[in-house]
């Protein structure tokens, strides 16, 4: 019985760590995916692809931004020209030739918009919306914006620490900091308000401070003008 | 037999549980020791900036030497900065601090302004002398208090990091039994008893109670601008859902809206004065990319003259989340005028437009007389370091941080392949910006 027992443990335990094993290897290929640009693919990265082929000559026609036959000829004599298998297609080594090295490592996969997202100059837009998400993602897509601008006018004003980053860490200025939440990775839509909010739109009507009224018990923080209500939240000055 | 197995395995189970129990104790201890450190030094960094800060303004106040005074205006301005950083890197809530935080941010911002009046070769006037004299009077009753605390800090007296947290964060809120909380809540008294300061600076009280130069038509009511929405939209309404006024840096209403035939909703802005639509967004992610940039250009040019913007330049485009959002600014006899500024965003699955921005349009939209540019654009350019390469020129009139217009002869051009913008002031030749480009694969600055 007990022998039996241990070998059905064992083969348990021999399941599981296959199971594991096969999961991180898999998640590994997903991220470590390439762009590929052909047809059907993004307009923007197409568009850049037909501008270089046509400023080196192998591109006549109109950068439309769509992969149709006539960039696919383009390109197959781009590879012909470079040594590359001529096959059409856009990968690394003929994106790296044409000198477009940035699009190879964008994987415009759902699974792994982290990547796409963080990148460069958009990493405070992320630190943004890990915050909103983890404060608002409950509420109308307004009021995400609306938190996401919030942070931004506190950065602005003179009362506050004057980066997004300072004013999102200071202790005790958000829950979803001090709770942790702030490490979910945050959905689309904050990821987008957060971007909204950048880019300048602000529904709080350059609100400093917001409460929910049901759960503030901070009298302090009741007693300051109200602005607006957008879902849940109140903001004011 | 089964009753000494049932013993055994309590009694294992027991010191198991008791020796983890231990260990995470242990943990526990060393985790809140860090962040008691980290807290302390905080405290300690800020009490040393402060100390500097107190000093050089000090001396700059009796300092007859131009390149003095800036040397030291330009170290408060720095240690002050410092100074705030650390500040708000303590565990005390932001009621407790944040006068002392508006403190430093201003005497940060007031040196650097003072240190300018000095590059630029001027002394202070009689008034900017007095402020910096009750600056440095504020400053040495802030370095009075932060000593009286830290004396408390050594003693053991006040723990930034405590035992029970929840505890702690009563404490800060009744802001009355913690020693250091009490402390701030004078300096913060004192700290706002100060004069305000004018001069040119972001954080300058004259900036703060600033008006909008636009939004001077009549004032409308909830129920007209009801009407304005409907006409705005168009069929696009199912209904408008509730509404709400909001007063804030200027009073607006605000509706929500049910779009026909689609599960998202949208939100839109009316001005009180003047009845403008201000901005509006519908909630919708698209999910992909289906068309390019430039179609979505078009898309939002057209748009933008659909409602009646006319004289609009397009100056920048950005793509996240599968849209576009493209910036115009406003252009009066060829000058572009960076503040009059509109923003457009545009779905890049079907062109949709999901978003305007034109409050920064009308607060600062106004009639503006531009004055004619004292230099030539041939004197202006020869200013321009030769390293750079002039790829487009013209003249814009750009915002100052302290909202104020400067006109100015814009050059892009690039240097060792990377993309600048300069701005020369068109009256007196010098440099008044330099921006630096960076291209993100998704946003492109046209000029």
């Amino acid at each position: 019985m007990i022998i039996k027992n241990k070998k059905r443990y064992i083969l348990f335990l021999t399941i599981m760590f296959v199971m594991i094993m096969f999961l991180t290897t898999f998640e590994n290929a997903v991220f470590a995916q390439e762009r590929v640009i052909y047809y059907g693919s993004d307009p923007d990265a197409v568009g850049k692809v037909q501008r270089n082929l046509k400023d080196w000559g192998y591109y006549d026609y109109n950068i439309d931004g769509h992969f149709g036959w006539r960039t696919e000829e383009a390109v197959k004599s781009f590879q012909r020209k470079h040594g590359l298998t001529p096959d059409g297609v856009c990968g690394s080594k003929t994106l790296e030739a044409l000198g477009l090295s940035n699009l190879i490592s964008s994987p415009a996969k759902k699974t792994t918009n982290r990547t796409q997202t963080a990148g460069g100059t958009r990493s405070e837009a992320y630190l943004l919306a890990q915050c909103i998400n983890g404060e608002a993602r409950g509420e109308p897509y307004e009021g995400q914006v609306a938190v996401a601008a919030v942070i931004l006018n506190r950065v602005k004003n003179a009362s506050f620490p004057n980066s997004i980053s300072g004013v999102i860490y200071q202790p005790g200025a958000f829950d979803a900091v001090s709770d942790g939440q702030i490490y979910l990775e945050p959905r689309q839509s904050s990821i987008k308000a957060a971007n909204d909010a950048m880019a300048g739109w602000d529904p709080s009507g350059g609100a400093i401070y917001y409460y929910n009224p049901v759960t503030s018990t901070n009298q302090w923080i009741l007693s300051r003008p109200i602005i607006n209500r957008i879902g849940k939240h109140v903001f004011c000055k | 037999m089964s009753k000494n197995v049932i013993i055994g395995v309590l009694v294992v189970a027991l010191a198991v549980a008791g020796f983890i129990g231990f260990q995470q104790n242990e943990d526990k201890t060393v985790y809140r020791t860090q962040l008691e450190n980290t807290y302390q030094y905080n405290f300690q960094a800020l009490l040393t900036t402060v100390k500097n800060i107190e000093t050089n303004m000090s001396k700059a106040m009796i300092s007859s030497s131009d390149s003095m005074s800036i040397e030291l205006l330009s170290d408060v301005w720095r240690q002050s900065d410092l100074a705030q950083n650390y500040l708000s890197r303590l565990p005390l809530g932001h009621r407790v601090l944040k006068d002392t935080e508006t403190f430093l941010n201003k005497l940060s911002n007031f040196s650097y302004a003072m240190a300018k009046i000095n590059m630029n070769g001027k002394k202070l006037n009689d008034d900017q002398q007095a402020d910096l004299e009750r600056l440095k009077n504020s400053s040495t009753y802030l370095l009075q208090q932060l000593n009286t605390m830290n004396e408390q800090i050594q003693q053991g007296e006040v723990k930034f990091s405590s035992d029970d947290i929840n505890q702690a964060r009563e404490q800060l809120d009744e802001a009355s039994d913690n020693l250091v909380t009490k402390g701030f809540t004078a300096v913060d008294k004192e700290m706002v008893d100060y004069p305000k300061l004018i001069y040119d600076g972001p954080f300058s009280d004259h900036i703060e109670d600033i008006k909008p130069k636009g939004l001077k038509g009549d004032k409308v009511t909830k129920e007209d601008g009801e009407e304005k929405v409907k006409e705005f939209m168009g069929d696009e309404i199912e209904s408008i859902e509730s509404s709400e006024k909001s007063e804030g840096v200027i009073t607006t209403f605000m509706y929500n809206l049910n779009l026909k035939d689609k599960e998202e909703n949208g939100y839109i802005e009316i001005s009180e004065n003047g009845g403008n639509v201000l901005k509006f967004m519908k909630n919708r992610l698209p999910d992909e990319q289906k068309i390019s940039m430039e179609e979505a250009q078009k898309k939002a040019d057209d748009y933008l003259k659909e409602i009646g913007y006319v004289d609009m330049v397009n100056t920048y485009h950005e793509k996240y989340s599968n849209t576009g959002v493209f910036n115009y600014a406003y252009s009066q006899d060829d000058v572009v005028v960076y503040a009059d500024l509109i923003k457009i965003q545009i779905a890049l699955d079907d062109g949709e437009v999901l978003g305007l921005e034109a409050q920064g349009f009308h607060m600062a939209h106004h009639n503006r007389k531009i004055e004619e540019a004292e230099i030539t654009l041939e004197d202006a350019k020869e200013n321009l370091s030769t390293r750079l390469e002039v790829t487009s020129e013209r003249l814009a009139l750009i915002p100052t941080e302290f909202e104020t217009e400067v006109l100015c002869y814009e050059f892009k051009g690039t240097y060792k392949n990377e993309m600048y913008i300069i701005y020369v002031n068109a009256k007196t030749g010098k440099e008044q910006q330099i921006l630096k480009i960076i291209e993100g694969d998704e946003s492109v600055l046209t000029l």
